[in-house]
């Protein structure tokens, strides 16, 4: 096979950095975007991009901190470079603190992150409802700009993007020799997973730059992580919601709890409302599936289902989603050339 | 009773603060006047980016070191409070970063979550092997002095535009007390070879994504003269520059060249941040803080004078402790004068 054709759905962080992977790891290959939103309009766009790790209880530890620490060491690297900033990767430093002390004291990620170790009793004393903290460095990853920066890492590699609604996966076997299904939360219409599910998640994006430093909420509603011109506070986690509009009663909850734990916020100016659907599901859909009608086949690999960790592991599932992908390639160039005989 | 502070940088208005909150209520005739020839944002104080840390070393002087913890818990206790943000007040972790292993600095239990950096961070700083990670306080300038002075209004205190030639000058114009927090130039007041500039200069530029303050040590140059990067509310400063015995405020070319390519060497993505301002300002150097009653006479005039002057680099680290040893000079003033006795029952 000259040079496969690889259509990659869905232009969020899992697309774009899937495209990414896949242009690097087969250079022979054709690769395009496809996708209905672009940033800023993804549900990549509204998440704050920190990478602390969601748990996805269907995947082994051990692969979900293989591809948290591909993730971190790739993003730990463009931190350190020029590019930085144009990429909107940046180091933050933090806490995260509970109310009564986790059954984990130490998180499988707390080796990949930098500093890891308790909250001293002086640092605890700033947050008096909390017994219990972690301190920690981590890396943010600020959207628009990183998918931006993936935007222009993937013109100059010769990928293309096209702004098109694909209603059904089998529409692109014509055009391509493989798609790769990066679609998140719209992998529930367009290949009918009832697994997947919304956890609709309201944030808002504040004016507050004296913010330098994050606070997290062991329990995972509340947080307040300061990005490059604008600190999101969050947030919601409501399971099966499908409401992208605003919610006020929620922008004053998460307002109220956010100045609890950092009062200066009190002062925070041009509060913007956004929602996201975070694409949910025990674990991450990692794998290959070939489609097939009338004896003509499409090879897909499927990469959704991050839900709340798409940024902490999107790298990782990424070159998991291009190995895969390598794989199609390998068993259609096996089949091609059985079928000169 | 009448009293003169001479000088409006951190030093002035917080002494003036404290001694105004601790005793107009035992004075009611307490009348205070400001009198400087520089308010913010003039000041030295202004061009400070507002890092609480003191040096590495207290060379023995313990004294300072209480003051420096004072200072913290001071503004450490401010955090929660609504009139932080407009204090210019706020949390903020870092890097201290040293070619060899050194001994841990008088502060480390005064900052929060102190610890030596691990091999992964130092990875981000090549050219450094070891280092400290803390989480400190930025007290902004710019933000704290016009705080300062709104309060200081609030309580009735003056403020005069105007350059104090001598303490006889004031003392003549009917003051009791005066403070000297003239800083570098207290010695066109009186005197002092102990006080020299340190010259600093710093460029302002606009890096939002720099989220901590990283100083790097070089223990053969001294103190400040390695880059360093801390970012404040709305700028980020890039600085690495002391000169002592220099008085020149203008700013050098050299200078900038120095502190442009150490920092961008440092931060690499710092090469496209937007420079906004440059700026050079004198540090009020002294081998320790000039902290101390002189009654100071001459022919016909004999004025108190509290002398708090001489903090070098670490004006905004030390100011309050030195604002209430201050305060409690003057309150032996006042004792001398009969002023301040305790309430007598009435029979």
């Amino acid at each position: 096979m000259a040079a496969p054709k690889v259509a990659v759905v869905g232009a969020g962080v899992i697309g774009l950095s899937t495209a990414l992977c896949i242009a690097e790891t087969c250079p022979s290959c054709s690769v395009m975007v496809l996708s209905d939103q672009f940033s800023p309009n993804t549900t990549s766009d509204v998440a704050a991009g920190m990478l602390i790790p969601h748990t996805y209880p269907g995947t082994p530890i051990h692969v979900q901190k293989q591809w948290f620490k591909e993730t971190f060491t790739y993003l730990f690297a463009i931190s350190n470079s020029a590019e930085a900033s144009e990429a909107g990767i940046h180091l933050v430093s933090g806490w995260q603190v509970f109310k009564n002390t986790p059954k984990e004291e130490l998180p499988f990620w707390s080796d990949v992150v930098l500093g890891f170790r308790p909250m001293s009793e002086a640092e605890l004393q700033k947050f008096p409802q909390h017994r219990f903290g972690q301190a920690f460095t981590t890396l943010k990853c600020d959207c628009p700009p990183y998918l931006l920066w993936l935007e222009k890492r993937l013109k100059a590699t010769g990928v293309q993007m096209y702004t098109r609604k694909v209603a059904d996966l089998w529409e692109l076997h014509s055009e391509y020799n493989i798609v790769v299904n990066c679609a998140g939360i719209g992998a529930h219409q367009l290949v009918g997973d009832e697994k997947l599910f919304p956890v609709r998640g309201q944030v808002l994006k504040v004016h507050a730059p004296w913010v330098k430093n994050f606070i997290r909420d062991g329990d995972g509603l509340t947080y307040i992580y300061p990005g490059i011109h604008r600190v999101t506070l969050g947030g919601t986690r409501e399971k099966e919601s499908w409401s992208l509009s605003p919610d006020p009663g929620a922008t004053k909850g998460i307002f109220d709890r956010c100045c609890s734990l950092e009062p200066s916020l009190r002062g925070a100016q041009d509060i913007k409302v956004k929602v996201g659907l975070r694409p949910s599901r025990q674990c991450v859909r990692l794998q290959r599936e070939v489609l097939s009608q009338g004896g003509v086949k499409l090879p897909v690999v499927h990469n959704y289902g991050h839900g709340a960790g798409g940024f902490s592991v999107h790298r990782g599932t990424a070159k998991e989603a291009a190995r895969l992908v390598g794989e199609c390639i390998a068993a259609l160039q096996g089949s091609s050339s059985r079928a000169k005989l | 009773m009448r009293v003169a502070v001479i000088g409006a940088g951190v030093i002035g208005l917080s002494t003036a603060l404290c001694i105004h909150e601790q005793y107009h209520s035992l004075v009611p005739s307490l009348e205070m006047e400001v009198y400087a020839d520089r308010y913010t944002p003039h000041t030295t104080s202004d061009g400070a980016a507002g890092l609480w840390q003191p040096y590495l070393s207290d060379h023995g002087n313990l004294q300072e070191t209480l003051w420096n913890k004072e200072t913290f818990d001071y503004l450490l206790g401010h955090l929660g409070s609504p009139a932080a943000k407009e204090m210019g007040l706020f949390l903020i972790s870092g890097y201290n970063l040293f070619t060899q292993p050194v001994p841990d600095p008088s502060w480390k239990n005064i900052v929060l979550g102190f610890r030596n950096l691990t091999p992964k961070e130092l990875e981000l700083f090549p050219g450094y092997s070891y280092g400290w990670f803390n989480t400190a306080l930025m007290l902004e300038c710019r933000s704290y002095l016009p705080w300062l002075t709104n309060r200081l209004m609030q309580r009735g205190v003056k403020f005069f535009h105007k350059k104090v030639e001598s303490f006889q000058e004031v003392s003549d114009n009917g003051m009791d007390v005066v403070i000297n927090c003239t800083g570098v130039r207290a010695g066109e007041l009186q005197p002092d070879p102990e006080l020299q500039p340190g010259r600093g200069q710093v460029i302002k530029v606009l890096a939002p994504w720099v989220k901590h303050f990283i100083i790097t040590h070089d223990i053969e140059s001294g103190i400040y003269n390695s880059p360093y990067i801390i970012p404040g509310s709305e700028f980020t400063v890039l600085g690495g520059i002391y000169q002592h015995g220099n008085w020149n405020e203008e700013n050098s070319a050299q200078d900038h060249k120095t502190i442009w390519e150490n920092c961008c060497r440092l931060l690499p993505a710092l090469q496209k941040a937007k420079i906004v301002q440059e700026w050079s300002g004198l540090r009020p150097a002294r081998p320790w803080v000039r902290l101390e009653r002189e009654t100071v006479r001459h022919e016909h005039f004999q004025a108190e004078v509290i002398h708090n002057y001489g903090h070098g680099g670490f004006g905004i680290t030390i100011h309050w402790g030195c604002a209430m040893a201050a305060a409690r000079l003057f309150g032996s003033i006042l004792q001398e004068k009969k002023l301040a006795s305790p309430p007598q029952p009435r029979l």
